[in-house]
């Protein structure tokens, strides 16, 4: 019988797709022979293995087989969340929370909700990839706003955007902005939940990295200023606990907890019960808060050996944003350097960051680049931004 | 104006499926459920799992909880394709083995890559419809294909590739749910000419191979006709549905999508699972725990069997799975599933009536899908026992 080469021929919508690169620079940024700056996890003697076992331990003692089966969402982890968007302004029940599988989910599943191909989102222009992923993941259309790196997300270019575009889902990252660095201010934080009621445009307010601040007050969340029903807020158990737990939440108005949960089904059923738990567990014993404050420690001191660093380096040539948590900065150089053509070279001088580009949603941004600081140990900054700092200026 | 006006045009396509009311319904006390499909909780390696959730951090240490690629954890996909071949079901290698987060994801996952509205996708009737909830995201169009007690009957396929432009097959060919059916050797290779012959390709799910009570294991249809399968299995039966992993195995120019489209719906499946599915498999801890599973079920299977045999009044056909989880009762013309089923429920048994594994409407009303893993024995001897004279009163009421 005749066999036909197979002729593979994908749909419209992956098509748009693109393969992240940051997923592709992951094998770098743990590589512990170079210095990495191309990372977004925390370093691993930051991560609270050993509690993480403890509790993983005691739950399969406890629950037994009910630890491991098919089951519904778990409702003290539930409980536990609501509390802590109490906590941080937002009012809501359990009732309110739905549990994901990360952010990224939540942000793939809310695309399924408010996007259909060929219909506008906005997200901003220099961004987190996936954030990218997810909405042209269902053949959105994307328009862009920019963002400042002083306040973050532009609000009066978004309001203009929703003057002039059908537009059905805003994705924002108020908090240590991926990649830039940047937090959007209180009172932009508040129009954008009123621009939301307006305009009756549903807001994504995608939060990974809130808690990780280590210089002055953490801010309310955009949902925290929402009376419209029109925020939905997801939060991240990635950067606060650890990123492979696959652990994350929305909160979403009770109403459309039935739909969200059909969707949700259909992509992959539910979370994992033993993470939910184990996660639950290692809450309710008051884990978390000592461990966020010591990650806060770790976060601020290895900032600030990158921030010495760059002044001693670098500041003749490049601005950056000054970072008050999170995990990265951004950093400018001048308008000729090209950061993706400086990147062999720089891994071979054993230095790795992610050039600038990468994030940009419409091209440009070349002579940028988002430096991690999470991962390196404070004393290796200064080498590494030496080296940085020798491949670009023979660039100039 | 409220939120719900604003909801996409495929969320209207995507619907709660009546068997979660059901559940719900079979879930109070004292209700001996024939209607659940999942795992016997007795069935799962808790002491296993505790010691391997304690050997993963001197194992792999920090690994197991950071981020990781999106292809998998490196040690379970080694130790993947270090097993499956010692099945000898199906081919793979490094480029083409894919962790998903459970074998429902990957349904998802092919079709977001596959399906652009409108375009035909081709199953079984009945079928399992986790799978139609997946795929209807992507709103495509479905051509039914004739089946019988073998399953999928190949002309029948041919027949209507065809006709039809089809996008995608979607079979489960062994001990299938809703039936249990297994399709014979000589339809998969028959299947397998077609797809390579039409150029389809071809979603071949079997989360139930390895749960084998009786007989021979069958080939994959993907061993033969690998560039034109994707195939998808879980560990969802073999160890725990709680940690949600499962793997694909598809070309390696289609992994690529698939690893694309992954990243943006979820980056990567958790990883402290999938290390430990790592040691169950490269420990031989599967190879010790497999057959207390099947030990566990294969007396439930034959009870069931025997009760069947002994307990149904005349009219009343089944199928007679040699694994899995289900077995599929045909009732004779006029019987109606879902008014046995109410009887059935008020005295404390359940099952899930079969049209409901149809997407048409009208299609498989004498019919009702029966799982044999969740209770024992016993108990599934005195439910066969209450729906046979439950069944035996309704066809007399009606004469
Ligand atoms: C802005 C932003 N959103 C979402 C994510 C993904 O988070 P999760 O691990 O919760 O899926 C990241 C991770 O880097 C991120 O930076
Ligand atoms: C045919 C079939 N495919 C896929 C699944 C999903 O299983 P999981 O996502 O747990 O691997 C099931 C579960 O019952 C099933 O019966």
């Amino acid at each position: 019988m005749l066999t036909n080469r197979p002729t593979y021929q994908v749909s419209r919508r992956a098509s748009y797709l693109e393969r992240s690169v940051l997923r592709g620079l992951l094998k770098h940024a743990v590589d512990p022979s170079l210095i990495s700056l191309a990372g977004g996890l925390p370093a691993d003697e930051d991560l609270p293995t050993e509690q993480l076992n403890q509790c993983m331990n005691i739950v399969l003692k406890r629950d037994g087989a009910a630890a491991l089966q098919y089951s519904p969402a778990y409702a003290a982890l539930h409980e536990w969340i609501a509390d802590y968007m109490l906590r941080r302004n937002i009012a809501c029940s359990p009732e309110n929370i739905f549990i994901t599988n990360g952010n990224q989910q939540g942000l793939s599943i809310l695309s399924r909700l408010f996007l259909d191909e060929g219909k506008t989102a906005v997200i901003e222009e220099a961004v987190f990839t996936g954030t990218q992923q997810g909405t042209k993941g269902v053949g959105a259309n994307v328009v862009t706003i920019p963002t400042d790196l002083a306040h973050g997300a532009d609000v009066h270019h978004l309001e203009t955007v929703l003057e002039q575009h059908d537009v059905k889902l805003m994705a924002l990252i108020p908090d240590f902005h991926n990649p830039l660095g940047v937090s959007m201010t209180e009172n932009n934080r508040r129009r954008v939940a009123e621009l939301a009621a307006r305009y009756h445009v549903p807001v994504l307010e995608d939060d990974a990295y809130s808690q990780l601040r280590f210089t002055g007050r953490i801010l309310p969340p955009i949902r925290a200023f929402d009376t419209s029903g029109y925020v939905f807020y997801l939060g991240s158990f990635s950067k606060m606990l650890a990123p492979g737990l696959r652990l994350g939440f929305m909160v979403i108005p009770e109403s459309l907890q039935p739909k969200i949960t059909v969707i949700r089904e259909s992509i992959d059923l539910e979370t994992s019960t033993l993470m939910q738990r184990t996660v639950a567990e290692f809450l309710h014993r008051g884990y978390l808060e000592p461990h966020i404050e010591k990650l806060r420690q770790s976060l601020k001191i290895r900032a600030e050996a990158l921030m010495t660093a760059l002044d001693k380096h670098l500041s003749d040539i490049a601005t950056w944003t000054v970072p008050e948590g999170g995990l990265f900065t951004w950093c400018v150089l001048p308008e000729n350097v090209d950061t993706w053509q400086l990147f062999d070279e720089a891994l071979d001088a054993g230095v790795v960051y992610i050039p600038g580009g990468a994030f940009s949603v419409n091209g440009g941004h070349k002579n940028t680049m988002r430096l991690n600081f999470s991962r390196v140990a404070p004393e290796t900054f200064d080498e590494g931004i030496k080296r940085l700092s020798a491949v670009i200026r023979k660039a100039l | 104006m409220r939120i719900e006006d604003k909801l996409s045009e495929r969320t209207q396509h995507m619907q709660a499926s009546a068997i979660r009311e059901i559940l719900k319904v079979v879930a109070q006390p004292g209700m001996i459920s024939l209607a659940g499909g999942i795992p016997a909780p007795e069935s799962f390696p808790i002491d296993i799992i505790r010691e391997l959730s304690n050997e993963v951090l001197d194992e792999f240490g920090a690994a197991a909880l950071q981020y990781d690629k999106t292809e998998g954890f490196d040690p379970l996909r080694e130790a993947l394709i270090n097993y499956l071949p010692q099945r000898n079901l199906v081919n793979v290698n490094d480029k083409t083995l894919t962790i998903f987060s459970g074998s429902q994801s990957i349904l998802d996952i092919v079709a977001k890559v596959l399906i652009t509205k409108g375009d035909k996708i081709a199953i079984e009737a009945p079928s399992y419809l986790g799978a139609i909830s997946a795929f209807n995201a992507y709103q495509p169009e479905y051509i039914s294909v004739a089946t019988d007690d073998e399953g999928i009957m190949p002309d029948a396929l041919e027949e209507t590739l065809k006709q039809h432009t089809i996008k995608l097959i979607y079979l489960v060919p062994t001990f299938q749910n809703p039936t249990g059916r297994t399709l014979p050797l000589a339809r998969r290779k028959r299947i397998a000419e077609l797809i390579q012959h039409y150029d389809v390709l071809l979603l071949e799910d079997d989360p139930y191979s390895a749960l084998r009570y009786r007989g021979e294991a069958v080939s994959s249809i993907q061993q033969f006709a690998p560039e034109h399968v994707i195939y998808s299995s879980t560990f969802s039966k073999i160890l725990a549905p709680g940690l949600r992993i499962g793997f694909g195995i598809a070309p390696e120019a289609l992994t690529h999508w698939l690893v694309i489209a992954k990243q943006g719906t979820d980056l990567h499946t958790q990883s402290f699972g999938q290390a430990i599915a790592a040691l169950y498999l490269s420990g031989g801890y599967l190879t010790e725990h497999l057959p207390r599973i099947i030990e566990l079920y294969r007396p439930r299977r034959d009870a069931m069997l025997k009760a069947l045999e002994t307990y149904m009044p005349q009219g009343f056909r089944w199928t007679e799975p040699e694994g899995g989880m289900f077995l599929w009762v045909m009732g004779p013309d006029g019987l109606d599933a879902e008014n046995l089923y109410h009887q059935c429920v008020q005295n404390s048994v359940a099952f899930v009536p079969g049209r409901y594994f149809y997407f048409e409407q009208g299609v498989g009303i004498e019919t009702l899908r029966l799982n044999f893993t969740m209770v024992s024995a016993d108990m599934i001897t005195q439910a066969v026992q209450t729906i046979a004279s439950a069944a035996e009163a309704m066809m007399l009421s009606n004469q």
